[in-house]
């Protein structure tokens, strides 16, 4: 129930908000602020029972389910005994490759249960379903979960599941979602629809981590598109437009690649399974070849989500023409929608691909591939922040850089790597939520952002300067601060990758996305010379208040979160830690098979 | 036999008839029950015309009268319901068949034109000519799609589509006084009596052939005769092109937009909604009894075989149709031309759903339903885009995208209703578009047509731009708040019924598609 009221709630209020008159505004921002704080609270206590919860739920609920299906569905008692002796079969081959010879069809033929009744063949498939998602090795980390018949005759479910992984950023999203809207108090423009998209696109988002339904996942994954066009399009700059479209396309672009592999993977040796977990266990039988094209349909779609170089060319445009509290969503959380789909789809349905086993032309396999990306991310996106003159666009290119090391740490997939591409996510949805609401703290009194006509900021806004610092070094991955755990930890599994992963990747990749540190450094200590420090350039600059109630509240939590986690990462590594391990264990035990 | 052979001697004298074929006339009075919507039609017609002539008061209230026809008609479709397995039968000596699939297209014929009927009546050009004999065409449309939707033979099949063209050539030039109407108007006749003229001697061929005009009998007569000769080759394509034309499939969708543009925009409307849903109902019978099997392979006299690769032919087909329309819908500017064109493409991803007809894989077979499923959300994401669109160019007297800009903030709810109607052209979540064009998608993979799924997902991001382009002029753009639309209750309740379906056929499609899967359907 809970994770339907994490994902429902905002978009439902969204929904009512249309619905309230517009001339009562404050009427508007506090109902969606209650919302939004509901579902923060609620976000809080999934993440508190987390630990409590011990076995896996996902288990216990399947199992239940297949009882059920066993002793209501099927009435024969024949029947349900070949059902319960197929399921047994099915548990023993947990893991196991097997080819095409794991369907649902070869089971039953393996104990003589004719599936040409259509009632008992729909009850079987359920049950091999369900047996077969059991089997996967994230099932056992999926602590909260929801599961019901959704569209029956495509074998569709609603199927919400929440896991190490996904739970930290349902809690950021949700984080992001009170902050986002008190510091939006100040919107005059059409303030209802403001306030009902960006819960709408709270529900999207959330909606994307949960699903364990590939199904719903596209759903969700699509549902955020429009809210964002409109939060773009409408109260954005002067080039909003043209930026929210190209935002609209370019994902547009990529996400029907993904709906290819989706049915792709559906019609795999007739699994007819839209089931996440069913599909991972189902992976072990997937053909190099099919895993190719599948990783890559996949990649692309996630990539221009994440984003990866060559196709990062939407997000500075809609990151400097979006208002200050979408930017801080698109960074914060909408860009780990991207990662988390490498995380829970990419490597896990196509494991081979994480081996290094299947081979690439060019990059020899999609190790290499993914670890030259990332590489390119880092340098490439460091040096475009370097030569940023628009201070917005600073910020967008160190998100380009920062989400570099996601794709190192992925490429090295050794546990150290993997967690701190994991952790890099959840800290950069910290840190570069807080640098888009430092740059819109002051474009809000300067109503430009041209670096070079800032200056000696730092006397005249003491609290917004130590602030804004803070939210820097964190980006920067001073020690201390969270960014240097996740960098650090990307690091130390990278260098380890050539010995102790699979795919043995390159130490050379470490050396050369090395320089990335200090080119990060660079631009983030010159940006803070030339906005705090040096002479004030304009008269108007003395005339600045300091921080106002809406922008610390939004501001500090941000702030202290990031020296909490920087000294104390286990708080989320925590949770992160089994879930990743599986990812890494499922690619290990697929290697040579 | 392809029809009651009738001697010349005893034709005249009716009262023989009787006495010398009993079985017949006993088969057609038997069956003249389960023809009681296509009878109500016939006695509407007349009283639309009757009721035009005889009574007092404005044009429009003819339309009421088209209206309580449709409703009676509606209500004894309903009476009669969904034939089971065993209640499907020809009728009337194998001319007709009654089954679920017929039913639920004449389901569709009469429900899609009664919602253009309040269309007609607001439109306040059309409504200066004579509207007794507009409705009365209307119907006769409608009843030739009820038999295109059923006939089992190829000679009712020809009578049904020329009874809902030659209708239909009259009221897309019925504005007498306007230019456009008549260019557009003569063009479709001049189009459609080729295509018609192509179609009707492919069919001779076919009859040459096999020697019979039952779809069922000529699909067996080929299978077993394996006709070795192009001719066969040549005669199935020829008979294609003129159910092409009627769906606008490429290579005869050139009449369309300019069709589309010159006729009154409720007309349009029902042509690319209603009029295509018949075309597909026939071409769905006629693909399916013919391609049974695995499409042909011919062998030629010199030993070589040549194959009739019937999923391929419509797979090539469906594709260039949808890029030919998306692509010349990118940069149209009038809202009709922008909505023909759209309407194009979209009859490309349906024939998506007709050539999965044919499974290559040798798996299950959900390209009809696909289709059904689609023309059932289409019938309300088009019909309610066009009355929408109706509404704002009458509004703004501006036909084309330029009547759009700041309509959020002239009436709310026609932006946002446009806007849905537009993301389910887009195919995207949570609506019927996305919902629907998921199953034509999985259908073309699933019979192994991959590469019509990939210029299918293609398409539909370049579809994004132009429907885009709308949401922005209506959403984004600026436009001062001048005059609000103001529309009277009844036609706002009007409105949210069309977009009701999307959102609910996009989000619980469950039970929709369990129905369509439950519709018999004979000769497939």
């Amino acid at each position: 129930m809970l994770l339907t009221l994490v994902t429902f709630i905002p978009g439902i209020v969204g929904l009512i908000i249309l619905a309230l008159p517009s001339q009562n505004k404050s009427l508007i921002k506090w109902t969606a602020m209650a919302a939004a704080v509901v579902t923060f609270i609620i976000s809080c206590m999934l993440l508190t029972g987390y630990h409590d919860q011990g076995e896996s739920k996902a288990e216990a609920v399947f199992d239940q389910e297949i009882a059920a299906i066993v002793d209501t569905q099927v009435t024969d008692s024949a029947l349900q005994g070949k059902m319960r002796a197929a399921v047994q079969l099915i548990k023993a081959d947990y893991g196991k490759d097997g080819g095409d010879g794991r369907g649902p069809a070869s089971y039953a033929a393996k104990v003589d249960l004719s599936l040409d009744n259509e009632e008992i063949a729909a009850a079987w498939h359920d049950v091999w379903e369900l047996t077969m998602a059991q089997g996967a090795m994230a099932t056992e980390h999926i602590k909260y979960v929801e599961y019901g018949t959704w569209i029956s005759s495509f074998n569709i479910h609603y199927f919400m599941g929440a896991d190490g992984l996904s739970l930290p950023l349902v809690w950021l999203t949700a984080l992001l979602g009170v902050i986002c809207l008190a510091y939006s108090w100040n919107i005059e423009k059409a303030t209802k629809a403001y306030f009902a998209l960006f819960l709408m696109l709270q529900s999207g988002i959330t909606g994307v981590f949960l699903a364990l339904d590939f199904f719903l996942f596209y759903v969700f994954w699509e549902v955020v598109l429009l809210p964002m066009y409109f939060l773009i399009g409408f109260w954005g700059g002067p080039r909003r437009i043209y930026a929210a479209i190209k935002f609209f396309i370019y994902t547009l672009a990529g996400s029907v690649l993904m709906l290819i592999a989706m049915l792709a993977m559906y019609f795999h040796a007739g699994y007819d399974s839209f089931n996440v977990l069913t599909l991972m266990e189902a992976a072990n039988t997937f053909s190099w070849d099919f895993q190719f094209w599948l990783f890559l349909g996949m990649f692309v779609a996630f990539a221009i989500k994440v984003p990866i170089f060559p196709f990062h060319t939407w997000l500075p445009d809609a990151h400097v023409q979006a208002p200050t509290a979408a930017s801080v969503v698109l960074a914060g959380v909408l860009l780990k929608m991207g990662g988390y789909g490498f995380f829970r789809f990419s490597f896990t349905l196509c494991p081979n691909a994480g081996t290094g086993e299947i081979a690439m032309p060019i990059f020899g396999n999609f190790i290499n591939f993914i670890a030259v990306l990332g590489v390119i991310n880092i340098v490439y996106g460091a040096f475009c922040a370097l030569a940023q003159k628009d201070f917005k666009s600073l910020v967008a290119y160190s998100s380009v850089s920062h989400m570099g090391f996601v794709l190192l740490g992925l490429a090295a997939m050794t546990d150290a790597g993997v967690q701190g591409a994991a952790l890099q996510m959840f800290n950069h949805g910290l840190s570069s939520a807080m640098m888009f609401l430092i740059v819109g703290v002051i474009y809000d009194r300067a109503h430009h952002r041209n670096l070079d006509k800032f200056g000696g900021i730092g006397a005249q806004m003491p609290y917004y300067t130590g602030i804004a610092t803070l939210g820097f070094f964190a980006s920067l991955g001073l020690p201390g601060l969270n960014g240097f755990i996740s960098e650090a930890l990307v690091f130390m599994g990278a260098y380890d990758a050539e010995a102790s992963s699979v795919a043995g990747m390159s130490r050379t990749f470490v050396y050369l996305a090395a320089p990335g540190i200090v080119l990060t450094a660079a631009y983030i200590l010159w940006t803070i010379q030339r906005v705090f420090m040096g002479e004030m350039k304009s008269e108007s600059y003395k005339k600045f208040p300091d921080l106002n109630f809406r922008e610390v509240f939004a501001l500090a939590p941000l702030g202290l979160l990031c020296i909490v986690f920087g000294v104390w990462p286990s708080l989320i590594l925590d949770f992160m830690n089994g879930t990743l391990s599986t990812v890494v264990l499922m690619v290990r035990t697929a290697a040579g098979s | 036999m392809f029809f009651a052979q009738t001697d010349p001697e005893t034709a005249v004298n009716t009262a023989n008839i009787a006495e010398k074929y009993p079985d017949i006339v006993a088969g057609i009075t038997g069956d003249i029950g389960h023809f009681l919507p296509e009878l109500v039609l016939c006695l509407g017609i007349v009283w639309v015309i009757m009721a035009d002539l005889f009574g007092k008061g404005d044009r429009k209230r003819v339309g009421y009268h088209a209206l309580g026809v449709l409703g009676i008609t509606f209500l004894a479709l309903f009476v009669q319901g969904f034939p089971t397995q065993e209640e499907s039968k020809a009728l009337f000596h194998g001319m007709i068949f009654h089954d679920g699939f017929g039913v639920f297209f004449k389901f569709l014929t009469v429900i899609g034109t009664a919602i253009c009927i309040p269309m007609f009546m607001m439109h306040k050009e059309l409504n200066k000519e004579r509207m007794g004999e507009f409705y009365g065409l209307l119907l006769g449309a409608v009843l030739g799609m009820f038999i295109m939707a059923t006939a089992k033979n190829l000679l009712m099949f020809f009578m049904g589509i020329e009874f809902a063209s030659y209708t239909s050539y009259l009221l897309a030039g019925y504005m007498k006084g306007n230019r456009k109407a008549a260019e557009g108007g003569v063009k479709y006749v001049i189009y459609g009596s080729v295509a018609s003229g192509i179609m009707v001697y492919g069919m001779s061929m076919i009859y040459g052939l096999t020697g019979s005009l039952d779809i069922g009998a000529v699909t067996e007569a080929l299978l077993v005769k394996e006709t070795a000769s192009i001719t066969l080759v040549v005669t199935a394509l020829l008979t294609f092109s003129g159910f092409a034309y009627k769906i606008s499939a490429f290579p005869m969708q050139f009449w369309a937009p300019d069709v589309y543009e010159g006729s009154p925009m409720p007309f349009t409307a029902f042509l690319s909604v209603i009029s295509k849903a018949a075309g597909f109902a026939v071409l769905i019978r006629l693909v399916a009894g013919f391609a049974t099997g695995n499409g042909y392979a011919l062998s030629l006299p010199g030993g070589e075989s040549i194959s009739l690769d019937w999923p391929n032919i419509l797979g090539v087909v469906a594709v260039i149709t949808m890029c030919v329309g998306n692509f010349s819908a990118l940069w149209q500017t009038n809202i009709k031309r922008l909505l023909a064109y759209s309407s194009i493409a979209h009859a490309g991803y349906l024939l998506m759903g007709v050539a999965a007809l044919v499974p290559l894989a040798g798996r299950g077979n959900y390209g009809w339903e696909a289709v059904l499923f689609y023309l059932l959300v289409y019938l309300f994401m088009n019909l309610g885009g066009f009355l929408i669109a109706g509404i704002v160019a009458n509004n703004a007297k501006d036909e084309t995208v330029e009547g759009f800009r700041g309509l959020i903030r002239r009436s709310p709810m026609l932006a946002i209703g446009f806007f849905i109607c537009l993301i389910s052209l887009i195919g995207l979540p949570p609506t019927g578009g996305f919902s629907g064009k998921w199953q034509l998608l999985r259908a073309a993979w699933e019979s192994g047509l991959h590469y019509v799924v990939y210029f299918a997902v293609f398409n539909t991001v370049i579809s994004v731009w132009y429907y885009a382009r709308i949401i922005k002029l209506m959403f984004l753009e600026g436009g001062e708040a001048t005059t609000k639309v103001v529309m009277p209750a009844p036609l706002s309740t009007f409105v949210v019924l069309m977009i009701v379906p999307i959102l609910y056929l996009g989000l619980f499609f469950n039970s929709a598609v369990e129905f369509i899967r439950g519709l018999t359907i004979s000769g497939i």
